[in-house]
């Protein structure tokens, strides 16, 4: 394949166009998303498999095996009881402490059944755990399981077991109840007019906050547990006959077939089912706000929670979701896209500014203004490196100063950013180690790219990648680059989704430059959305409504 | 996955190559490597065959960094580079050799004459100018009464680097009238056409003590071919501007026994119509068209608004007439066709002026002119009447 290359490379002076094509070709061939095909070994988990799995007649047998298959923890309580109108049955009672609500347990189980005299009609040997299920016990939910490593597993998510001696059958009843964040305000969309609330950590604490969003019976909830370690419970969310079934699928099939140690974070599921690993964009929306991720859900996406975060993925994602933010459907149209505007050339900024800074700088110098010709001049003088290292240093500094800022307690961050912004960036001017409008360049990039958020980490390596032709051949590898990421970007797609979509049809243009008044969109996006695609019908709002009332007259 | 990384490593080697190969970076330039050029100037050197070549470079370490720090008077903002060649290449690369940094010609503000070059001709120095790539050929011209070194190295009071001053003191001139902005391309194409003379600003400084000198237009300089032949003044170029079309802000001083006014232009076209009667004769129609507002008003008493406005209608249409006709007695009598009236035959006459052209001088000596006016006045200011005339309906 090399030496293929090689061969054309020879030819190029002759054949630059179609080298030129053959370029594009491969562009597209490198990064267009892969499915990943390799059938992955569907193991299931197998740690609990070895020890004793049935769940025996004799109490303490069952005891010591569930302790076994629990590791002998500290945390493990074990409660023995005796219960029934003599205290004829002994049982006990298992749980792991923290992950119970020890009021729920006492209302739930110890108190009903010590309370249960009447064991009249305990005649066979299952109906005892019948009938506690049925009429004693006061648990929300209760489940009879046969095997110790399904008890183990209720133990680790929190339930309480209840086993009696003489009994095969085991009862997991729900007592769920640990220490959790309570919803409160999300650091990272703060927003000043719109719903305040933020997803939290707890799983059932975010579906609940989607369901209170989307009061519908088919908003469908499908559990998945991934994991092999960490067993960690994995919920999707998507409107069916609104979402498109085989993006569901595909979701579904991805997450499926992971086999994986751990899941602590959305991110880890976002890596491994990402359309495209190579690329500095992301392919998958994230949020912490589930008035976001209801919007999402109702133009068809699927939404990835995972338990243990606050952070929401949204799949598929299109590349104009970057530069939507929450509050721009809550504020007025106008306003909302002038900002959405702002947000798409601040983007270009942040790539391209100090890009075409060095490109004008050492190629380009008859392309500025002869006044700010002398300023720069002036202003470089005396600066020992060319603009592209002068360029670099900065931006070094710049991401240092970032990082600094925000992994420090807000306090020492803050005064971070002063001795940084202000004291480091005046005295590399007055040391003489950069200029002053390169100091500039670099403070408006920076700034821009918070515009952006959601694409900040592919704005921070695009803008340092494209330095690197800007340095070499000027504008001319400025355009280039641009071309570049303009071809990348056209090639991605999102579980089947074009990347790029949203371009291509008026109905779909409606939320991407601008964002149109919310009595026009009355569609859904054509690739996201399948099935009900009609959002409501088109109606003119009430303009000038007293000008009809004169007429009718007011009772 | 090891045939993914193979593929991702060829297409970064790809990329590699493309950058590498397609070009270089072998025309990058620092701006610390070069010194800016604001203006160049030549001359007539002793020997007549030869030009004294004059540029002035911005010195970047004299300029004003920013406001607070003062800057010291004695300082020069520019440094002057002289050389004598008999090509202006030829004495550029001797400035070059001589020197750290070479020159960068893309920020050249004016291009200077002397006049004694233009009297002697300027024609042989133009080819590198146009060849230049650096240079742009938007860059004004202008001839200087006097030495072009004199002018580039004076200490103006208002700007301290003379070019920079000359190339907006042009460029406001331009928004008058683009045609008191002569660019090389203008120039060019004025002694390609066949019959047509070239014009050229000529300022001069005055003739005031050092550090006092102010840099002042005296009209048109007259080309013939290439070489300068006299020059128009300042009411016979207004004339000249006029006759050409497109005037935007100008004024216009008219008076007569009853009082004085000067009037605005705010638009003023002018369209013309060359029309060959015979081989031998061709006559010029002028139809000029303006707009205007009263701007200033001095006497008149005795009229009433509709009197004084029909008045000064007659007066600006007499002196649109009588300024344009002194542009081209002027031109008459220098026998140069500055209007460009023989490339309108040209081009709609073209066989006429076949006969035309090798006598063309003396046609256009006996050309038959007439100017047309139109005027209209379209506001007076905030006030109508002149204080005076209120005072005395008073």
């Amino acid at each position: 394949m090399i030496s293929l290359i090689l061969r054309w490379k020879f030819n190029e002076r002759i054949c630059s166009l179609l080298f030129f094509k053959i370029i594009i070709r491969k562009l597209r061939f490198f990064f267009k998303s892969s499915e990943i095909n390799k059938e992955s070994e569907n193991e299931t988990p197998t740690d609990l498999n070895e020890q004793a799995t049935v769940i025996k007649t004799n109490l303490d047998e069952n005891l010591t095996n569930l302790r076994s298959a629990l590791g002998e923890s500290n945390d493990l309580k074990v409660h023995s009881i005796r219960f029934g109108n003599k205290n004829e049955f002994s049982g006990a009672i298992v749980f792991i402490d923290g992950l119970v609500d020890n009021f729920i347990m006492t209302n739930a189980i110890l108190s009903p059944l010590k309370n249960w005299t009447d064991n009249s009609r305990v005649s066979s040997n299952t109906d005892l755990i019948n009938i506690l299920e049925q009429e004693v016990l006061c648990a929300s939910d209760a489940t009879v399981v046969h095997s110790i490593p399904e008890l183990a597993m209720g133990c680790l998510s929190g339930d309480t077991i209840l086993i009696v001696d003489g009994y095969i059958d085991g009862l997991m009843l729900s007592t769920k109840g640990w220490e959790k964040r309570s919803v409160s305000e999300p650091q990272t969309e703060t927003v000043v007019r719109g719903p305040r609330e933020g997803f939290t950590e707890n799983l059932r604490t975010n579906t609940s906050l989607i369901r209170r969003k989307i009061r519908n019976g088919q908003l469908h909830v499908e559990q998945m547990v991934i994991g092999r370690k960490t067993q960690t419970n994995i919920c999707l969310m998507y409107l069916n006959g609104v979402a498109n079934p085989k993006i569901v699928n595909t979701v579904k099939e991805r997450i499926s077939k992971l086999d994986v140690e751990s899941i602590l974070e959305t991110g880890y599921i976002e890596e491994y089912i990402d359309d495209a690993p190579y690329s500095p964009f992301a392919t998958i929306g994230y949020t912490e706000k589930p008035d976001v991720v209801a919007a999402g859900i109702l133009e068809g996406r699927v939404a990835i929670l995972v338990d243990g975060t606050p952070f929401v993925l949204t799949a598929p994602m299109v590349f104009v979701e970057s530069f939507q933010t929450a509050e721009d459907y809550y504020s007025r149209a106008l306003y909302a896209s002038l900002l959405r505007i702002i947000r798409y050339i601040a983007f270009i900024i942040t790539i391209f500014a100090p890009a075409i800074y060095i490109a004008l700088n050492s190629f380009h110098l008859e392309l500025i203004p002869t006044t700010l010709l002398f300023t720069v001049a002036k202003a470089r003088e005396g600066t020992p490196f060319p603009v592209f290292i002068e360029a670099l240093i900065m931006i070094f500094a710049f991401e240092i100063l970032r990082e600094a800022g925000v992994r420090l307690p807000q306090p020492v961050g803050q005064a971070i950013s002063i001795v940084g912004a202000l004291i480091m960036g005046d005295a590399a001017i007055n040391a003489g180690i950069v200029g002053a409008p390169m100091v500039i360049t670099i403070a408006f990039t920076a700034v821009s790219g918070f515009l952006v958020p959601k694409q900040n980490e592919s704005a921070s390596i695009l803008r340092v990648i494209m330095m690197i032709p800007a340095s070499i051949i000027g504008l001319y590898g400025v355009g280039i680059g641009a071309l570049g990421i303009l071809i990348h970007l056209a090639s991605l797609e999102s579980f089947g989704v074009p990347y790029f979509d949203c371009f291509d049809r008026p109905a779909d243009m409606q939320d991407t430059i601008m964002r149109m008044p919310l009595w026009m969109k009355t569609k859904r996006p054509r690739h996201i959305a399948k099935g009900d695609t009609t959002r409501g019908n088109f109606f003119i709002p009430p303009i000038r409504p007293h000008a009809n009332n004169d007429n009718e007259g007011e009772p | 996955m090891y045939n993914r990384c193979k593929r991702f490593s060829i297409f970064l080697f790809m990329m590699l190559m493309i950058i590498l190969t397609f070009t270089g970076c072998w025309d990058s330039r620092e701006i610390l490597d070069y010194n800016i050029l604001t203006g160049s100037g030549f001359d007539l050197a002793d020997d007549p065959e030869q030009i004294y070549i004059t540029l002035q470079v911005a010195n970047i370490t004299q300029q004003e960094s920013s406001s607070n720090e003062p800057s010291t008077g004695d300082n020069n903002q520019f440094v002057i580079f002289n050389a004598v060649s008999d090509t202006i290449l030829k004495g550029i690369s001797e400035i070059n050799i001589n020197n750290n940094h070479k020159l960068m010609f893309h920020h050249n503000q004016i291009r200077l004459f002397g006049i004694d070059l233009a009297k002697h001709g300027v024609k042989k120095y133009l080819d590198m100018l146009l060849r230049d790539q650096q240079a742009r050929l938007e860059v004004p011209f202008a001839v200087v009464d006097g030495r072009a070194e004199d002018l580039l190295s004076v200490k103006l009071p208002t700007e301290p680097i003379s070019g920079l001053f000359l190339g907006s003191m042009f460029e406001d001139l331009a928004k008058t009238s683009m045609h008191y902005k002569v660019r090389l391309i203008d120039f060019i194409n004025r002694i390609l056409d066949e019959g047509a003379a070239p014009v050229m600003p000529i300022i001069k400084l005055t003739d005031a003590e050092e550090d006092k000198k102010e840099v002042i237009m005296t009209g048109m300089a007259v080309f013939n071919d290439d070489k300068m032949i006299g020059q128009l003044t300042l009411d016979e170029t207004l004339g000249y501007i006029w006759s050409l079309g497109n005037v935007n802000t100008c004024h216009l001083e008219v008076s007569d026994e009853f009082g004085k006014s000067i009037l605005n232009i705010i638009d003023l076209s002018c369209k013309r119509k060359v029309t060959p009667l015979d081989d031998e004769k061709v006559e010029v129609n002028l139809s000029v068209d303006a707009v205007f507002t009263v701007g200033e008003l001095q006497g008149f008493t005795d009229m009433k608004n509709d009197e004084l406005i029909k008045h000064l209608d007659k007066l600006a249409q007499e002196q649109i007439k009588e300024t344009i006709n002194n542009a081209f007695i002027a031109a008459k009598n220098l026998e140069a066709d500055i209007f460009g009236f023989c490339t309108a035959i040209h081009q709609y006459y073209p066989k006429k002026w076949d006969k035309m052209k090798d006598h063309w001088n003396e046609i256009f000596v006996d050309i038959d002119f007439n100017v047309e006016t139109k005027v209209s006045i379209s506001g007076t200011g905030q006030l109508v009447q002149s204080l005076e005339m209120e005072e005395k309906m008073e």
